[in-house]
């Protein structure tokens, strides 16, 4: 239930819709339990019925951005990446607690659930493919993107945070 | 394959989640190319810190009960189908 609460924080706007959409999504995995194919991936299985319940949640009440936002691809990132944080990888380490959730929390919708499903729920990219509804290919090529982007995002609030200094080239690692 | 086509697969060559001949070919490729070589660490260091350093934030406290009241009532209701 908390894993579900932490991916429907990714999900929603706010912390009192994620409550209604775990609230929802349970409600609709009771209602169709019938549907589901014993021997077959429970937890990916109550990831769908999440995804689907923040689409129709927000098509609801018609903040259509949502709907749009998780299915179709996000533009990527039109910055390069200038290799910043392979000059500056120590940066990382300097990383605790939330930071990083704060860097997930600026990528768009797009890209925050392919990070979230792949890299913190542990995903395999065919279980993705099955929860967002998209080819495999696509579920590459998204986490490539928001990997890109959350990199981009990462060194950002590194340099915010003065976790790290400008960029070093000359600096032989 | 360049080396841009090399970084384009390197996620899904950290994540273990290429196979055949790709798989082959990027890691092929990074023997010798350092500059790939260093984009796949950097790729997977990165990784690495959002798998290990991402705090969950719990559930609020009284969700869990919430779920049971809703899923009880919808056990006392007509069934749907
Ligand atoms: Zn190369």
């Amino acid at each position: 239930m908390h894993d579900l609460y932490f991916a429907a924080l990714g999900l929603a706007h706010n912390a009192r819709d994620a409550e209604d959409l775990v609230q929802e999504a349970y409600l609709k995995a009771f209602k169709n339990f019938r549907r589901f194919r014993p021997g077959t991936n429970f937890k990916a299985w109550i990831y769908r019925i999440l995804v689907n319940t923040s689409i129709d949640f927000y098509r609801r009440r018609s903040r259509a951005p949502m709907l749009s936002a998780l299915t179709e691809e996000a533009p990527a990132p039109s910055a390069p990446e200038r290799h910043r944080l392979l000059d500056n990888m120590e940066a990382l380490d300097s990383f605790v607690g939330d930071d990083v959730r704060h860097a997930l929390d600026e990528l768009p919708p797009a890209h925050r659930i392919v990070v979230l499903l792949a890299d913190i729920e542990g995903f395999k990219y065919r279980e993705i493919a099955s929860i967002l509804r998209i080819p495999l290919g696509t579920v590459m090529s998204r986490l490539h993107h928001a990997r890109r982007h959350l990199r981009i995002a990462l060194w950002d609030f590194a340099r915010r945070q003065g976790y790290a200094g400008p960029p070093r080239r000359e600096r032989k690692a | 394959m360049n080396c841009h086509e090399i970084r384009v697969l390197a996620d899904a060559f950290v994540d273990c989640e290429l196979k055949g001949a790709h798989k082959e070919r990027v890691g092929s490729h990074i023997t010798q190319c350092p500059a790939c070589r260093m984009w796949i660490d950097m790729v997977q260091r990165a990784r690495d810190t959002v798998r290990t350093k991402v705090v969950k934030r719990p559930a609020p406290e009284g969700l869990e009960a919430k779920i049971r009241d809703v899923v009880d009532r919808a056990r006392g209701g007509p069934e749907r189908g």
